[in-house]
């Protein structure tokens, strides 16, 4: 064999049991890897493990076939054997490149080759290998018996109970509320992930929390005591709410520890506010009308959160002056130009169509409400007044034809004696002088009961006093048969009395007048029938006219009952004119009722006489302001445990009243859970202060002085000029 | 070395080289005269070395809120507590060890905020030098009404730097705001608002800048004391919306209230027990007549009121209507001549628009020693008063004040009332202490006005006494607060509250004092240079050596 063939075939030799090593190492690493790869990462793992490994044996046995090379062999044949004398190096060389003594040098060399060529191979390292083994057989025990997290079981409902126990306290892992807003008012539906929010009013809320333990039973309690059960769906539960104001809550869970942390959430429930209308035209609340002017123009501007909805115009025509006022009343729907948040409103009034007068008011207002379900907010404008000024009255002395509407109907009767009294004057000549008196009769009791009428505004009783008699003696049967036949006149409902007073002729004489008894006048030399508490009051200036009235009415009937009705017009045009003066009064006051006045003791009246006269009771006494606020405040500030029983109830009542009574309720709920911490107690009186009273300025005194200072002031006076 | 010792020495120098330098001849004489007069100076000043420059020895203080200034190595650092101190800087727990350690400190130079107030003391006596930084920017004077009773106004000033063009909020405890004022061209800013019922409060002062944000917050707390319950007695010639309103403030206010409002002869409205006597006046603090009733008073009563006066009563006259002779006459007797003028009738008390105009008697009034009680926003005085005795007379022409509670400001009206009957009332309260303005953990607070014993309750209800010592005629306790909270200070019966920040509460507040205060520390006596030490003589030794090679080489025969 040739030396190039002998070294080829060490070196073969040297490559196989370097691979030989190395693969038996690998196989250690292997026995090591693969079990901890399959536990780690199952099938997959352990394939990738040992494509990883086999890749890398590759290499490294690619790696050692360029490693061992001629030179390494040269080495390892001048160390394996002297006989090479180290120059191993010349076999791989040309003799034609080498001097004599190295060529004879490498055939010498060849032929110890070829008589015996050294193992070059390396020594098997038994011990090493079997250390590794040893300690890849341990590692694959190990992983082989550790516990697997790829096949962990997943927590069962069974082992439900023992994970709580274990656990002290339950967390919310996972929350999510969705907020849907009412349609109406036209807000996207968002997502949140944090418990505490501020929504439209009305909107539904939709919880979903996920806990670390299993409870049974979850729910939400809100700060009014209502709670909302939450349903499990998987691993989740949810819940839903429509929220219609501010509330507090806090998460419970039942067959589970408590939640930590037990915080309570707050959502607030944002109003849907009341449209704002603001009135562009007129610009004045009481316009006057012009003189010309047959329409009136209305602009209004609207605006709304969300949207708007009906506008409604109400028109309101007030005729009439004084007492006698009519309304009519009318309400135009209203449609705008704008968009759903602002728009414009405009109208224009046709007054002729209205029925306008003089002396009338056209009222105005418009109702603007928004787009709210289920109630609208309404909000109403003020009124607009437009007003024709009414006529100066008009002097009018006689009958002027005008009869006005707003006459009341017992005013026109004195008309009607007028109209009766000129067709009698006209008529004189064509009846006989009994007839003459008849009907002037007639007509004198006529203007007699209407005399009564008024008289009863004054007090006076309705029928005539005893006194009066009638002026003429044969008239007296007359007086029968005309009251008979003032029954079928009057539609006057005291018909009855006026027959009983004519018949009752006697009345106890009065006592003897006692001081300051003047008022007793009438009583003393006759009496009266007044009722003058059931009197309508009238002022003094009207009473006044009122009288002057009456007595020309009852000097015309004294004419008219004695047959000259021509005499009796004058006075009855008279009376027509204090009648109408009177009705221009737009005031007329009624007596209270229910305003038991004590009697007065007229003998006592202005004598100056206390006797029996006793102190009143004192109706000063110190303002109480609600002390229940001021009371929980004390206590808190004591250190003591507060009432919270009784503010809770004074909180439903008035925490409206209050600009944040959530924030209160949730300082108050703080200092509930942990009676001890300061720190909430602070917070709570702090959020307490709105509730507060507000006491009177309370005065403080000086410091008293000291002797040194007395005798300062007492050397002042002293000294002090006069 | 002054000069007359100077001319001496060159004098001796220039004899001793003359002598010297004498035998030799030429150049060779003018310098060894030059060189051995030198030497001789150079011998003596060895000898007797001049003093050093009065170089007193520094001590450089670094404070907390030092920042990055550079610091002057040359001189000896240390630093306190709380400073940022480079590597190296000797630490020290406070300035008095610090003065211990390096006893020949004549002068402090204080780098930082300044002197914490336990380290001022130890300041006094050493020259200070103190690079003051800027303000700090906030709320940096806050100063409270010192008494505040139920119900009543209290007020809040003070100034704030570095925020141009903002604002100064007062937030209720809900965090309401109260009231809010933007704060003049000098930062300086006024609040005001009303109390509630008696407690402690912790109101809340921000400072906004331009555009709103906060700048700087401080707590405010606020001890708020239930109102002395005066005596008052009201005798007036007929009812009157003045009198109705005043009777219902005294109710409100828990004044203990007697009236008597005439209405007839013979005939009047009586509450509790009002005659004009002397024993009963002994138990009344203040009287309101009105010249009605005045006009009916018996000569008995008037004696007997005016004896009262002298003996520490109050006096309110009210003026409603004209004067009778006789009327004027007695209240002249006070001190106050009252005539019928032609004033303007139509007075305001403040110059809010909003609030009502007030009527007065058209009467001047004219005293010579009287002070306003209330006056109108121009100043002139519209009700005044004066010492009679012991007690005080007050003359009162507003007819109307009512019309202030009608008009919804029954907190003024109260206010007014209230203020009216604590200056005038019969002087009998009691004494209180005075208490620190503001107190921190870690500083000396001193309370002055205690009587004899006297305990401090922290907040956690430790009690401490205080050991007060009488020192021109004020008995005063100081008190070193370990815990921030509300402190009571007990003395027998009586209790007052007052509140000890905490050291990050209102730390610009905290700041912009602690600047102050050291400023006020900055010159002082730094002693008269100290001990000069004397400057090195060594340097002088080898220039005599140098100078005696010299000579000798100059005198040296040529060999």
């Amino acid at each position: 064999m040739s030396a190039t063939q002998i070294l080829a075939q060490l070196r073969d030799a040297v490559l196989r049991r370097r691979a030989s090593i190395g693969a038996r190492f690998g196989a250690a690493f292997a026995l090591a890897a693969l079990p901890l790869a399959w536990r780690q990462g199952g099938t997959t793992g352990a394939l990738v493990a040992a494509i990883a490994i086999a890749l890398a044996g590759f290499a490294l046995w690619r790696h050692d076939r360029r490693r061992v090379d001629a030179a390494f062999i040269a080495r390892r044949l001048d160390a394996a054997d002297i006989r090479f004398d180290d120059s191993a190096e010349l076999l791989y060389r040309d003799e034609a490149d080498l001097g004599t003594l190295a060529a004879l040098q490498k055939q010498r060399l060849v032929q110890r080759l070829q008589a015996h060529a050294p193992d070059l191979r390396p020594a098997m390292p038994a011990r090493a290998l079997a250390v590794a083994f040893a300690a890849a057989a341990v590692v694959a025990a190990l992983s082989l018996w550790l516990p697997n997290r790829a096949q962990f079981p997943h927590p069962a409902a069974s082992d439900a109970a023992a994970a709580n126990g274990d656990a002290r306290s339950t967390q919310i892992v996972a929350s999510r509320l969705a907020i849907a807003p009412p349609a109406y008012t036209g807000l996207a539906a968002r997502t949140e992930p944090a418990l505490d929010t501020r929504v439209p009013e009305g909107a539904a809320l939709t919880w979903q929390l996920a806990f670390s333990t299993t409870p049974a039973a979850v729910a939400l309690e809100f700060h009014d005591g209502t709670r909302t059960a939450l349903a499990r769906d998987g691993e989740r539960w949810t819940g839903t709410r429509t929220l219609e104001r501010s509330a507090l809550y806090r998460v419970v869970v039942d067959g589970a520890p408590p939640v930590a942390p037990d915080t309570l959430h707050r959502i607030d429930a944002v109003p849907d506010q009341a449209p704002d209308v603001r009135v562009t035209a007129p610009d004045k609340t009481l316009t006057l009308l012009e003189h010309d002017q047959k329409t009136w123009d209305l602009a209004f501007e609207g605006s709304d959160d969300y949207g708007l909805g009906d506008a409604t115009l109400a028109i309101t025509l007030a005729q009439g002056t004084g007492e006698n006022i009519t309304f009519k009343e009318q309400a135009i729907v209203l449609q705008g130009d704008g968009d759903a948040r602002h728009r414009r409103y405009r109208h224009t009034l046709d007054l002729a169509s209205l029925g306008i007068r003089p002396g009338d008011d056209v009222i105005v207002k418009l109702a603007l409400a928004d787009n709210r379900q289920p109630t609208p907010n309404v909000t109403r404008s003020a009124s607009f007044i437009l007003r024709w000024p009414p006529e100066a009255s008009a002097e009018s002395a006689g009958m002027d034809g005008l009869v006005r509407k707003t006459l009341p109907a017992y005013f026109r009767s004195q008309r009607q004696i007028i109209i009766d009294t000129e067709a009698l004057v006209a008529d004189k000549a064509n009846l006989s002088e009994e007839e003459l008196l008849e009907k002037s009769d007639k007509i004198g009791v006529d203007q007699k009961i209407l005399r009564l009428r008024y008289g009863q505004f004054l007090g006076e009783e309705f029928e005539s006093s005893a006194a009066e008699k009638p002026q003429a003696a044969e008239h007296d049967e007359h007086d029968d048969e005309h009251e008979d036949g003032d029954e079928k006149h009057g539609a006057d409902k005291r018909g009855a009395t006026q027959s009983d007073a004519l018949t009752h002729d006697d009345h106890a004489a009065p006592k003897a007048g006692a001081f300051g008894d003047a008022g007793n006048v009438l009583a003393q030399f006759g009496h009266t029938h007044d009722h003058a508490e059931a009197a309508t009051l009238l002022d003094p200036e009207t009473r006044r006219i009122l009288k002057a009235a009456l007595d020309e009415m009852w000097q015309a009937e004294r004419e008219l009952r004695t047959g000259k009705p021509d005499a009796a017009l004058p006075y009855e045009y008279k009376a027509l004119d204090y009648i109408k003066q009177v009705q221009q009064a737009t005031r007329i006051y009624l007596a209270r009722v229910g305003l038991e006045l004590p009697a007065l003791d007229e003998t006592r009246r202005l004598s100056g006489d206390r006797k029996g006269v006793t102190d009143p009771a004192d109706a000063l006494a110190a303002a109480q302001a609600d002390a229940t606020a001021a009371n929980l405040a004390q206590a808190l500030a004591d250190g003591t445990t507060p009432d919270f029983a009784a503010f809770d109830a004074w909180l439903a009542r008035h925490g409206t009243s209050l600009p944040d009574e959530l924030g209160l309720r949730a300082a108050l709920d703080a200092v509930r859970r942990d009676p001890a911490c300061a720190d909430c107690r602070e917070r709570a009186r702090g959020a307490l202060w709105p509730a507060l009273p507000t006491p009177a300025a309370a005065p403080a005194l000086r410091r008293a002085p000291d002797a040194q200072g007395r005798a300062y002031l007492d050397a002042l006076k002293r000294t002090e000029r006069p | 070395m002054n000069a007359s010792l100077l001319l001496v020495v060159l004098v001796a120098a220039a004899v001793f080289a003359a002598l010297v330098a004498w035998r030799a001849a030429g150049a060779r004489r003018i310098a060894l005269f030059a060189v051995h007069a030198l030497a001789f100076a150079a011998l003596y000043l060895f000898l007797f070395p001049p003093p050093g420059a009065t170089a007193a020895r520094a001590l450089a203080v670094l404070t907390p809120g030092n920042g990055d200034g550079a610091i002057d190595r040359t001189t000896t650092v240390v630093a306190l507590p709380g400073a940022a101190a480079p590597a190296g800087v000797e630490r020290v727990p406070d300035l008095a060890t610090a003065l211990r350690r390096h006893a020949d400190t004549q002068r402090l130079v204080i780098v930082g905020d300044g002197l914490p107030a336990r380290d001022r003391d130890a300041a006094k006596g050493l020259g200070v030098a103190f690079d003051a930084p800027a303000e700090p920017r906030g709320i940096v004077e806050l100063d409270t009404s010192a008494q505040v009773r139920s119900g009543g106004t209290w007020r809040v000033a003070g100034r704030v730097a570095g925020v141009p063009g903002g604002r100064v909020e007062l937030r209720d405890p809900a965090g309401a705001i109260v009231a809010s004022v933007a704060p003049g061209a000098d930062g300086r800013y006024a609040l005001a608002a009303q109390a509630k019922r008696a407690g402690r409060y912790r109101f809340e002062l921000r400072a906004l800048d331009a555009d709103g944000a906060a700048v700087d917050t401080a707590s405010l707390p606020l001890a708020v004391d239930a109102g002395d319950a005066p005596r008052l007695r009201l005798v007036a010639g007929g009812p009157d919306p003045d009198v109705k309103y005043l009777r219902r403030w005294a109710a409100d206010a828990g004044v203990a209230l007697t009236s008597r409002i005439a209405l007839s002869t013979d005939l009047a409205l009586r509450q509790g027990d009002a005659t004009l006597d002397a024993a009963s006046l002994a138990d009344t603090d203040l009287v309101v007549v009105d010249e009605r009733a005045w006009a009916s008073l018996a000569a008995a009563e008037k004696t007997a009121l005016t004896a009262a006066v002298d003996d520490g009563l109050g006096l309110l006259l009210r003026v409603t209507g004209p004067l009778d002779a006789a009327v004027a006459a007695d209240w002249a007797a006070y001190g106050f001549a009252i005539a019928p003028a032609d004033v303007a009738q139509t007075v305001r008390l403040s110059s809010d628009e909003a609030s009502p105009a007030l009527t007065r008697t058209p009467v001047t009034v004219t005293a010579h020693d009287a002070i306003a009680l209330v006056a109108d926003p121009a100043g002139a005085p519209l009700a005044s008063w004066r010492t009679h005795g012991r007690g005080r007379v007050g003359v009162w022409p507003l007819v109307d004040s009512y019309r202030l509670a009608l008009a919804g400001y029954a907190a003024r009206y109260g206010a007014l009332w209230a203020a009216t009957t604590g200056t005038l009332a019969r002087a009998r309260g009691a004494v209180r202490a005075a208490l620190p303005a503001t107190a921190r953990i870690g500083e000396r607070a001193v309370i002055c006005g205690l009587p004899d014993a006297a305990e401090v309750e922290s907040p956690q209800g430790r009690r401490v006494a205080l050991a007060s010592q009488r020192d021109a005629g004020d008995r005063c306790a100081a008190f070193w607060p370990a815990a921030a909270g509300w402190h009571r200070l007990v003395a027998g019966d009586a209790t007052q509250d007052f509140f000890v920040r905490a050291n990050d509460d209102a730390r610009t507040l905290a700041r912009a004092q602690t600047i102050a205060a050291t400023r006020a520390l900055v010159g002082g006596a730094g002693g008269d240079g100290g001990a000069p030490t004397k400057g090195s003589r060594w340097p002088f030794f080898f220039a005599w050596l140098v100078l005696a090679g010299v000579a000798w080489r100059l005198e040296k025969r040529r060999a």
